[in-house]
């Protein structure tokens, strides 16, 4: 692990002849080029010797950005971008700059408590790991005993490295309620995108694209591929030579209901009605239609339904319409239509903006059909299928367990196989499961699920949640009302692989290893499996059979030769990232082997849906309760910060520092029609209660729609969190200057549950409310 | 410029390309954690304004630091020469000489200077000169993702930065301060570097500062 | 145009009431000299007595303005640096010398007057004036060579920093003139002759506080047609957040005030109406400082 001895190097300058300043020192004259390093290296400022660099993997979100954490005397001085990870590419956004906060956040948990006083009270004891295995393994096997090993209900939501080691761990135990499957934000596109072409998410192709036509997604703040996506948008953005090759100048157009960052920085932004994006993109589907620009080739060859069919299909979705509905005028709506359809290549981008809602896996569905008409499925520049690595699992292998369900695939949501998993809690109230124990791992259903209030009384509730066993790195808003606290290692102190998928087309596998000794008693979830299973025993100890998390991981990557070959995980160790340097980018991967679908073609038409009800073809739902508003009545949409992901970094002060209040955006004459002014004070309130918060009013948003953020207005988690101004080992907590300015406010109180029935995914953006001055 | 025959003498400089630049704040973030950057003050920051009239609406970013500036107003200020310049351009502060009276953050005209509320005495951005003699980029320029930020030698005319400079129009924060700033900015907008546009002034309610 | 600022940061603002009671109390310290001097060669032995009232005030503020100061650095124990390390382009360093140099030359300059060395005190009163001035004004070129700021940066600064230091130096003297006056004079003719002095001082005062609105008013109508920045900085002095301390204390209540009591018939010739005119003087010329180094930076620059 000598990060030290390997120089990357990005060459500054064209010259080629170029020497390496020996060390270095205080430039004098020189007349060689310059060359700086991008990442593997990292000084001290005060020794001016370079730091021992350990290469590793962020999961501050989704994106998993390749880093390399900078050690001295085993402390954790600097977080810094590894240059060779293929996606990322060294570099790296302000959330996982500020790991280091998150590392020593002062109101980490570091030892195993348990609860002393009444439910979220907030009294515990530290107790030793010792105890807290032999009391939750009891638990556990006594369940097992009484034969209802499906009263073990397991709920996390971030675990997308663990996932397969949580599943395995519970099929081995015998629970069929393992609520491992969804990032609670993607369940909508995944069903539309499984349906349609047998993928669970797009890989947009911007670096290389020619048009980017955005419909609710955010990637210069948010998105689930923020920093490997950003930097290639802008790389399409600008006109490059690379080579013989020039590439000009893509174009963005974004449909928002508000200016997001990205929004801002598009070539246009088109406000919009939330939830109608679908009949403006079926619309644009029709206008190509009628217009001849589509690709009769992909339509005829891949998709399961005829031009003619779709011509005809889609002839009901007029621009008029969708101007009338959607508040895009027809003219605009045309010429988008064209130019996208025009360009040499293509792709939509799309996340939460369009999927957040009642309507969004039929949303889905529309998008994925526009891409296909205008022949971007899989091409350079294109709409993408993803490339990743499957990693293998150690033999034996737990079977799945027979039981069935309710939590799972509950009633009324035939179609989703991501579970409902707002819903998970409110069933167990309602009795259709019974929870003997609860556990929930890197996951806080109290605070980022809706209707917070609901959750926390169940959670609170004994004789709904009878025993409650919470694995996390912070005290949050759920885990307060946990019978045991585990503390869990955090990403820079654990084991684990990675494959997301890749922008190059190229597959690869990034490592995340600890960079520095876990911190406290703090254990990794593997490691807290493992030890459970053993304790448990009666034969479940037997999928369990390796000393540590490394040895499963080890295996975990025995199917792929070249990197066994080349060193297995002690490569990876050493680099970071592996990746087959002999592959070529793939594109039209589909020509090989169709697509993963029962009929093996990009499905614009699905039976699936037609069996259970739904329609079976790209559609546009009205959101019941958008129709017939009163007057004074606005839609209430959130969206994320560019600093914090949702709620788990409001803690670290770096971050908190930049943002720590959330007015709510409201349009300047809707404000002034209700005598609004900027800064005002104004309550919120929904068919669930209110909320109260200063006004920013702004031209940026539809004069229909109020936004605001996801990530603040915390009530646990932390002194930072909640904008307190506090002393501790660092000097730093005592210099918090926002105490005053607040926390801002949460907005998931006032939001109720409240799902699609297709894809079962939440309706996040469509409460109504009304808003007025106190 | 460099004469025929003379060795040319490094001069770095720094490029803001805010075509590139998504406003994320990763430079100020990467700022404090590389600089030990206590709160309250920041040596890097990311200026963000919202302009138009709906629907006609788009938002501009300034990323700021020092400019380590030619004729820095802040070193000829500086009573104990605290502040001093290295032939490279950089310009340093001696933590153990000055003497903290700030008419150094009085007279930039960029605002680019803080006292640490921790130690006491007045620091800003000086181009990560211990990553950069030991030939590593910048905190900031390593991990920006819309790789917006170009460090590197002006005086070499076959330089990112000096090809970028000669190939674009390009700006700088209030030439008119004669300071002779060394960040440059391609796609720099009017209304963002103006400080007084979108400024609500201050009132007798906000206590002014008195 | 329509322009909303969604993020920028906060900056502290460097310089603040230290250092502007610092520019006051040199500046008072200043004006008393000159004045003193001008008394003590103008000759006259009734100007005597004010002479030495200047002599004493004059170093006594300048030993007070410099611990302001240093109490404002960061590092005040690290003071010393400014004798050591000098830098001739600063303007603080040049003050370094200043304020070495002019409370020496202050403190002979008053021994002498005391012995009543009259030579000796004319000699070292008239080396000291240009000190004295120079002093002061270096404060104001430490504002004026602080270019960022609108305010601060116009050539004007260190002459208006030295009329304002006449204009407070003597109002500091008739005060202090007055005072000895009223209490300890007994003899009813020297009473009358000091108190003729002491009005004649008045109307001295009323015609530099002419002199000092004149000059602010110059800087105000140029600035207001100067930058942006002046603009919006001469505003919040008018309508804004510092139209209070501007308008009401600096101007009217330390200018037009005090020049309506020296001038009007029936309280030019009170002593009682002079002790008002000259307090007010001194508040408002502090109050002059403060706007002047505070306001001057609170027009954000970024
Ligand atoms: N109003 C509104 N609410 C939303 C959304 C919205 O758009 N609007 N979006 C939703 C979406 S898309 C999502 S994905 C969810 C996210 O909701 P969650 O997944 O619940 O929230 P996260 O912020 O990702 O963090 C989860 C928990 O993980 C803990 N944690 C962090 N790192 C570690 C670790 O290493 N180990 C352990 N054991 N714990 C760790 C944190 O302390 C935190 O308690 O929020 C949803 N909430
Ligand atoms: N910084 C940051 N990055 C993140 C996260 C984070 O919390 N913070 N979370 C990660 C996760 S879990 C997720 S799911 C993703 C979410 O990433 P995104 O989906 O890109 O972000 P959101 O903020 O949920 O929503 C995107 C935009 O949709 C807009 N919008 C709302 N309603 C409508 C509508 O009806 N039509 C249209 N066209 N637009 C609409 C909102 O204004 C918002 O700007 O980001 C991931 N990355
Ligand atoms: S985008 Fe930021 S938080 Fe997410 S993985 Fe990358 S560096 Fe970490
Ligand atoms: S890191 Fe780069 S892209 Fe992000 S705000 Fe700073 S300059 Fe802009
Ligand atoms: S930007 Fe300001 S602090 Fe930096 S060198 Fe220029 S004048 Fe000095
Ligand atoms: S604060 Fe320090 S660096 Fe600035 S002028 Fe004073 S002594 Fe020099
Ligand atoms: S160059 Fe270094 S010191 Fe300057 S802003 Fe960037 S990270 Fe901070
Ligand atoms: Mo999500």
């Amino acid at each position: 692990m000598s990060g030290i001895n390997r120089r990357r190097f990005l060459k500054i300058g064209t010259t080629s002849a170029s020497i390496m300043a020996a060390g270095g020192g205080i430039s004098g004259l020189v007349s060689e080029a310059i060359e700086l390093s991008m990442g593997g290296r990292q000084v001290s400022r005060t020794t001016e010797k370079f730091r021992k660099a350990i290469p590793s993997t962020c999961l501050l979100c989704y994106a998993r950005c390749g880093i390399y954490g900078y050690v001295e005397n085993g402390l954790l001085m600097k977080i810094g971008g590894n240059p060779e990870h293929p996606n990322s590419r060294g570099r790296m956004c302000a959330k996982g700059q500020a790991g280091i906060n998150f590392l020593y956040d002062p109101d980490r948990i570091l030892y195993p408590l348990k609860r002393v006083g009444a439910r979220g009270e907030g009294k515990w004891r530290r107790i030793s790991w010792d105890e807290a295995f032999n009391e939750i393994s009891s638990r556990l096997k006594s369940l097992i005993d009484k034969g209802h090993p499906e009263e073990f209900i397991f709920q996390s939501t971030r675990d997308i490295t663990t996932q397969d080691f949580a599943r395995r761990f519970l099929n081995a135990y015998g629970t069929p309620n393992a609520l491992v499957n969804t990032d609670l934000g993607r369940e909508n596109k995944r069903l539309a995108q499984e349906l349609t072409w047998g993928a669970e998410i797009e890989v947009n192709d911007v670096a290389k694209t020619h048009y980017m036509l955005n419909f609710g997604s955010n990637p210069y703040e948010a998105h689930l591929l923020r920093t490997s996506f950003a930097q290639r948008i802008q790389e399409g953005r600008i006109t490059t030579v690379v080579g013989e090759r020039v590439h000009h100048a893509a174009k963005i157009v974004t449909f928002d209901v508000r200016v997001s960052q990205t929004a801002g920085k598009s070539d246009e932004w088109f406000p919009i009605r939330p939830g109608t994006d679908g009949i403006v993109i079926l619309s644009m589907a029709n206008v190509i239609m009628k217009m001849g620009l589509y690709n009769e080739e992909f339509i005829e060859k891949w998709t399961n339904v005829s031009v003619k069919e779709l011509s005809d299909y889609l002839s009901k979705y007029t621009t008029e319409m969708a101007e009338v509905i959607s508040g895009v005028p027809v003219e605009d709506i045309l010429r988008i239509a064209e130019e996208f359809a025009e360009s040499k290549s293509a792709t939509t981008i799309s996340t939460g903006g369009l999927t957040k809602h009642y309507n969004g896996t039929y949303n889905e569905r529309c998008i994925l059909l526009l891409n296909a008409i205008t022949g971007n499925i899989d091409v350079e520049g294109g709409f993408c299928l993803p490339r990743t690595y499957r990693l293998s699992e150690p033999s034996p292998i737990p079977p799945s367990p027979t039981i069935k369900s309710e939590l799972i695939h509950p009633e009324g949501y035939p179609l989703a196989p991501h579970e409902i998993p707002y819903s998970v809690l409110p069933m167990i109230k309602e009795g259709r499961a019974k929870a003997g124990i609860y556990m929930t791992y890197q996951h806080n259903p109290v605070y980022a699920g809706p209707d917070c209030n609901q959750t926390k009384e169940i959670l609170q509730d004994e004789s709904i949640i009878p025993y409650y066993v919470a694995i996390d790195s912070n005290m949050t808003e759920s885990t307060i009302f946990a019978d045991i606290v585990l503390p869990e290692a955090i990403y820079l102190e654990r084991w684990e692989l990675e494959s997301p998928p890749a922008f190059e087309r190229i597959p690869f596998i990034s490592i995340r290893q600890p960079v520095v000794k876990p911190l406290g008693e703090v254990k990794s979830f593997m490691e807290i499996c493992i030890e459970l299973a053993k304790r448990i025993g009666g034969g479940m100890e037997k999928y369990f059979d390796f000393a540590t998390p490394e040895d499963y991981l080890d295996t975990a990557i025995l199917n792929i030769d070249k990197l066994v070959n080349v060193g297995g995980l002690y490569y990876l160790m050493e680099k970071g990232v592996w990746y087959d340097k002999d592959e070529k980018p793939v594109y039209r991967s589909y020509e090989k082997n169709g697509f993963n679908t029962p009929s093996g073609k990009f499905e614009i038409y699905s039976e699936k849906m037609k069996e259970h009800g739904f329609d079976p073809m790209p559609t546009y739902l009205e959101i019941p309760e958008h129709q017939n508003m009163k007057k004074g009545e606005l839609i209430l949409t959130t969206f994320q910060w560019n600093v914090f992901t949702h709620q788990n970094l409001a803690n670290c002060m770096w971050l908190s520092e930049i943002v720590h209040d959330n007015p709510i955006w409201i349009n300047t004459e809707t404000a002034m029609a209700m005598g609004i002014n900027d800064g005002d004070k104004v309550e919120v309130r929904s068919m669930l209660g209110t909320l109260i918060t200063t006004a920013h009013v702004t031209q940026g948003i539809h004069p229909d729609v109020v936004a605001i953020s996801d990530s603040c207005g915390h009530w646990e988690y932390g002194g930072i969190a909640c904008g307190k101004n506090f002393k501790s080992k660092d000097p730093n907590t005592q210099l918090i200057w926002w105490e005053k300015q607040g926390n801002g406010v949460h907005p998931n109180p006032i939001i109720p549950i409240r799902s699609d029935m297709v894809g079962g995914g939440q309706a996040w953006m469509d409460t109504v409310v009304t808003v007025k001055k106190v | 410029m460099v004469k025929i025959g003379e060795k040319r003498k490094i001069r770095y400089g720094f490029l803001i390309d805010l075509r590139r630049c998504i406003g994320c704040h990763t430079c100020s973030v990467s700022c404090k954690a590389e600089n030990d950057v206590p709160l309250k003050v920041f040596r890097s920051w990311v200026k963000i304004i919202e302009k138009g009239r709906y629907p006609n609406v788009s938002r501009s970013f300034l990323p700021s630091l020092c400019n380590n500036c030619d004729n820095p107003i802040c070193l000829k200020n500086c009573p104990v020469k605290a502040t001093w310049q290295r032939d490279d351009g950089i310009v340093m502060i001696d933590e153990h000489r000055c003497i903290g009276c700030k008419y150094c953050m009085a007279s930039c005209p960029y605002d680019v200077r803080h006292v640490n509320p921790l130690k006491r005495y007045v620091q800003k951005c000086y181009w990560c000169y211990h990553r950069v003699d030991k030939r590593v980029a910048p905190a900031c320029v390593e991990v920006c993702i819309g790789r917006a930020r170009i460090f590197g030698d002006i005086n070499d005319p076959n330089s990112e930065i000096s090809q970028l400079i000669a190939t674009n129009p390009v700006q700088v924060l209030k030439p008119e301060m004669a300071t002779e700033p060394r960040v440059y900015y391609i796609g720099l907008d009017l209304d963002v570097m103006d400080p007084m546009k979108g400024w609500k002034g201050l009132t007798h309610e906000d206590g002014g500062e008195l | 145009m329509d322009v909303q600022i969604i993020y920028n940061t906060p900056h502290e603002i460097p310089l603040g009431w230290f250092i502007a009671t610092y520019f006051y109390l040199t500046g008072l310290s200043a004006g008393s000299f000159v004045v003193s001097v001008i008394a003590t060669i103008g000759g006259k032995a009734e100007y005597k007595p004010l002479g030495k009232i200047g002599a004493v005030l004059a170093p006594i503020l300048l030993i007070l303005a410099p611990l302001n100061l240093i109490i404002d650095l960061e590092q005040p124990l690290r003071f010393w640096h400014l004798f050591v390390y000098l830098n001739f382009t600063s303007p603080i360093t040049y003050g370094t010398f200043l304020l070495t140099i002019y409370p020496i030359s202050g403190l002979i300059y008053a021994w002498f007057v005391f012995k009543g060395n009259q030579k000796m005190a004319s000699f070292f009163g008239i080396i000291g004036i240009p000190l004295a001035i120079c002093t002061h004004g270096y404060t104001g070129f430490i504002l004026a060579l602080g270019k960022g700021r609108a305010l601060w940066s116009t050539a004007l600064m260190p002459s208006l920093f030295i009329v304002s230091a006449m204009v407070s130096g003597i109002a500091l003297l008739i005060l202090a003139a007055s005072i000895r006056n009223r209490f300890f004079l007994k003899n009813t003719e020297e009473k009358e002759r000091d108190k003729d002095l002491i009005i004649g001082l008045g109307k001295f005062m009323g015609g530099i506080i002419m002199m000092d609105i004149f000059m602010v008013f110059n800087a105000i109508i140029v600035l207001l047609t100067s930058t942006k920045e002046a603009y919006e900085v001469v505003k919040l002095m008018l309508i804004g957040s510092f139209s209070y301390e501007f308008l009401g204390i600096e101007i009217f209540l330390g200018g037009i005030i005090p020049l309506f009591l020296v001038f009007n018939k029936k309280t030019r010739k009170s002593l009682r109406w002079l002790i008002i005119a000259s307090i007010l003087t001194l508040i408002g010329v502090y109050s002059m400082r403060i706007v002047v180094v505070i306001a001057g930076q609170s027009i954000p620059l970024h």
